[in-house]
């Protein structure tokens, strides 16, 4: 994305999935254009590069390696995506069973190849206990499971107020929420019919019921 | 009886209506093929940058209209793709949507070279897209209607709540043939209720492609054609769906107990 991303600080394990190392090479001093090159790759060093290693450059992989990055190889298994492979690895590697506090912070799942975007959706599906938020210019995405209440705090200096509700793998007989301009009240929900888009955010904090699986959406500020 | 059963089966596949679909509209002019499933193809743009294909489309459509901001796109972006600095030889026959992104030098331009303007700010309750669809629904006549296809650019990428009230226009229209493109692919519905036939255009179109069932699982869904062919698959997200397949031959068949969204990556096409 075009900002220079305050979560590279506060991101505890950054991961690249294969050609991202491409990504984060070359655009990280392009975002910041009055630093020496190798300084901005050094302080935005991936801890991992993990996936099937068809897309990332011979020359990236080596510069990262030889900074201590972690080259997790994995082209062997080509039955799920850079990004199930990277969650997979995420959720192994944290420690304790507990993944209540894990926050999985997803850049490019959005947008280009369709295909590609569905496989990362149903990767949130395939993962609906862990909170995985998938973040582009304009957006971000996670997974409402059907099994909670949710609460979602607004954070209205960078976010908002466009928002929507996306029934995207099975309709919901009934879907309740608070905060929104356009609140449902035990609505139906589903492709072919209603779904909320469109909407907006009009109060800090946003509850929502449903019987199904939901994505919820909120556009970003500049 | 299994013979009993199998007999049922063929019966209900061999009187299910069969589905084409062609994208021929990608090739040059030159070389449409001399019959495709639609010949009657209708251009809609929204408000996003214009795929490098652009010219293609247009000149392939019968009937342009720019949802509202898609205007901009067309008057600030075409010359640029064209090399053409002649405004006047891309102009839309209808300028449609609620118009409050289209600006007013452009939609006082395109008025002024005889484009419709249908003002549509009134009606809050629907998409751009939505409006433009119901309009051209409104307009065809029910013979023409097998031979429209609806062409769309700008629906995809940009703010997820408006790329998902997008593809549910597909949903919503699912009798309608519409087309949503972009640089990297394009989607279509593949409904239920037919037996679909996709021919492949490879110099344009393909390997990678995909299947999804957007709104609601499919307990079977049989494909030919493909790398990985589904066999009477379920298909679910939170299960298995079909993601970065490759097709595989000229023709790819696909039936479903669901409707089901279609994808195939494009290629590199200016």
């Amino acid at each position: 994305p075009l900002r220079p991303s305050p979560l590279g600080p506060r991101a505890q394990v950054r991961v690249c999935a294969d050609g991202g190392a491409n990504r984060v090479f070359d655009g990280m001093p392009e975002l910041l254009p009055g630093h020496a090159r190798d300084d901005v790759r050094s302080r935005y060093k991936p801890d991992v590069i993990k996936g099937d290693m068809d897309s990332v450059r011979p020359e990236v992989k080596e510069y990262y390696s030889n900074l201590g990055t972690k080259i997790a190889d994995q082209s062997h298994d080509q039955d799920t995506t850079d990004l199930h492979k990277c969650v997979a690895f995420i959720t192994d590697n944290s420690p304790g069973s507990d993944k209540s506090n894990l926050c999985i912070l997803v850049l490019g799942a959005l947008g280009g190849r369709f295909d590609h975007e569905m496989g990362n959706i149903n990767v949130l599906h395939l993962f609906p206990n862990i909170k995985i938020v998938l973040l582009s210019d304009d957006c971000l995405i996670f997974l409402l499971p059907r099994t909670h209440t949710h609460s979602i705090h607004i954070e209205r200096s960078v976010e908002g107020p466009h928002c929507g509700l996306i029934p995207v793998g099975t309709p919901s007989t009934s879907t309740t929420t608070t905060g929104l301009r356009w609140n449902l009240d035990n609505t139906h929900m589903s492709f072919g019919g209603l779904i909320s888009t469109s909407n907006i955010v009009d109060e800090d904090q946003v509850m929502v019921t449903s019987d199904s699986d939901l994505i919820w959406t909120i556009s970003l500020r500049h | 009886d299994y013979l009993q059963e199998d007999k049922m089966l063929w019966r209900t596949i061999r009187s299910m209506e069969v589905m084409a679909h062609s994208s021929s509209f990608l090739l040059p002019k030159l070389h449409q093929p001399a019959k495709t499933p639609a010949n009657n193809y209708t251009l809609v743009v929204l408000n996003q940058q214009l795929p490098r294909f652009m010219p293609r489309l247009w000149a392939q459509a019968k009937m342009r209209i720019c949802a509202d901001g898609g205007a901009n796109r067309i008057f600030d972006e075409m010359s640029q793709m064209t090399n053409d600095l002649d405004r006047n030889r891309y102009i839309p026959e209808i300028v449609e949507g609620d118009m409050d992104s289209i600006r007013p030098e452009v939609k006082r331009f395109y008025s002024s070279q005889g484009s419709k303007i249908s003002d549509k700010s009134h009606n809050q309750e629907t998409t751009d897209l939505h409006k433009c669809i119901s309009s051209i629904r409104h307009r065809t006549p029910d013979h023409e209607k097998a031979n429209l296809c609806v062409l769309v650019t700008g629906a995809l990428g940009g703010r997820f709540d408006h790329e998902a009230a997008n593809i549910n226009v597909l949903y919503v229209f699912s009798d309608m043939r519409i087309v949503l493109l972009s640089d990297d692919c394009l989607i279509q519905l593949l409904p239920k209720t037919h037996h679909h036939e996709i021919y492949i255009e490879s110099s344009v179109e393909g390997p990678h492609c995909g299947i999804f069932p957007i709104g609601a699982p499919s307990t079977s869904t049989t494909t030919t054609g493909l790398k990985w062919n589904l066999s009477d698959a379920e298909m679910r997200f939170g299960s298995m769906i079909s993601t970065s397949n490759i097709v595989d031959s000229d023709k790819v068949t696909v039936q479903s107990d669901a409707d089901l969204l279609w994808t195939i990556s494009l290629r590199n096409l200016t």
